[in-house]
């Protein structure tokens, strides 16, 4: 294995998914933010926006036109299979193009000394948006460095949160680093949206 | 329309008859379309998302097993639908800026519902897609959470994210002027 090895789109796609999978807290915390989330003037004021929008046009005669030419629903799984198949098979071969391009790309001077173990990485993720995010992906190795970097300040935030929880243990009934948390806890998960935006992006 | 006269129309048009799937079009257009368009960056790529989404569950149908509602098993094809338009939107920045009032859904022309749809569409993609699908739409935190591909803890945070951000544009004191937007609150829209 490359010793400049860093990680490729779908890597750090992964690893920002079982970030944010990792995200909730148990215990007392969570309550608070489950209770945090019921806020009975906002929900009040938000069930009353309107669910329904006619579209202006009226999309009913293209769709006929479509189905019609479809002909009946489909019957089986079969084509279904089939096509999954072929996707996955071509996911497999442009991730391996893009991991070889990439690798090709890197610069020399790359510090991997802190990165973590990629079967780590791998090992969160989520398959399918995972998969969704490869066919978004740019060929870009730009996307691939931003989203090294917005992984770097995400571990810093999140080791930052986790030391906040440690003395929460100790101190349940210290507000202000409730807050803290809170604030901790709020920029992990903008970063994580930031990162994949970024990603999406580039 | 009762739920079995919908399963007798599903059951139906499982075997080809467009005319009962027209009727279910009718039935479920305007919220299958209501939800693509606070989803998507426009109008034209909400009217795309709802045809393909009718499309999509035509040729779908016969796999629709009924272990959730069929309105359910639309919702998730169209939002599946919009996610796949705005990755594939390459002008999705600049194109917000100039469409962000129209993203917002119709609701309403009283002024506290068009600000708080205006700070809807203000908020960032996931906390918003979490909002609309749970607090607009009324899916649980698990079904929000299988919408949008996560956990239901993940979820659970993006709508609370989402709540907090609306709390501060949308002040529940003052809800006919927009109240000023801490600089947090700004920050954490910025990335828009």
């Amino acid at each position: 294995m490359n010793d400049e090895r860093r990680y490729t789109h779908e890597e750090i796609v992964e690893r920002l998914v079982s970030l944010l999978q990792e995200i909730p807290v148990s215990g007392n915390l969570w309550s608070s933010i489950e209770r945090a989330i019921e806020d009975e003037p906002l929900d009040a004021r938000l069930s009353r926006l309107d669910t329904g929008t006619e579209p202006a046009d009226d999309l009913w005669p293209a769709i006929a036109a479509r189905i019609r030419s479809d002909g009946l629903p489909a019957a089986s799984h079969s084509h279904n299979r089939w096509r999954t198949s072929t996707v996955l098979a071509a996911c497999l071969c442009a991730a391996a193009i893009g991991t070889f391009r990439f690798l090709e790309r890197q610069p020399p001077d790359v510090d991997n000394a802190t990165r973590p173990d990629t079967q780590q990485v791998i090992a969160g993720g989520n398959a399918d948006v995972a998969l969704d995010a490869l066919f978004s992906e740019s060929e870009n190795p730009e996307s691939a460095q931003a989203g090294s970097v917005y992984l770097d300040h995400i571990a810093m935030v999140r080791s930052e949160r986790q030391l906040i929880e440690e003395s929460m243990r100790q101190y349940p009934n210290d507000t202000a680093l409730r807050t803290l948390w809170r604030h901790a806890y709020e920029t992990e998960l903008q970063l994580i949206d930031e990162a994949q935006r970024v990603l999406t992006n580039i | 329309m009762t739920a079995n006269d919908e399963k007798r129309l599903i059951d139906k048009a499982g075997s080809g008859d467009v005319r009962a799937f027209e009727a279910l079009y009718r039935l479920h257009s305007a919220r299958v379309h209501g939800l693509c368009v606070r989803l998507c960056d426009n109008r034209a790529d909400a009217q795309d998302a709802t045809q393909e989404t009718f499309v999509k569950a035509w040729r779908g149908l016969r796999q629709f097993r009924g272990t959730s509602a069929f309105s359910t098993w639309l919702h998730r094809i169209a939002f599946n639908e919009c996610m796949n338009i705005r990755r594939r939107s390459t002008a999705r920045d600049t194109h917000l800026q100039v469409v962000e009032p129209t993203r917002a859904g119709d609701s309403s022309s009283m002024p506290e519902l068009e600000q708080l749809e205006r700070a809807v569409a203000r908020l960032p993609d996931r906390a918003r897609e979490a909002l609309i699908l749970n607090k607009i739409y009324g899916y649980t935190h698990e079904e929000t959470a299988e919408f949008m591909g996560t956990t239901s803890g993940a979820a659970k945070a993006q709508v609370h994210r989402a709540v907090n951000l609306l709390r501060a544009l949308v002040p529940a004191a003052d809800v006919d002027s927009p109240g000023p937007a801490s600089a947090a609150t700004r920050s954490a829209l910025s990335d828009e």
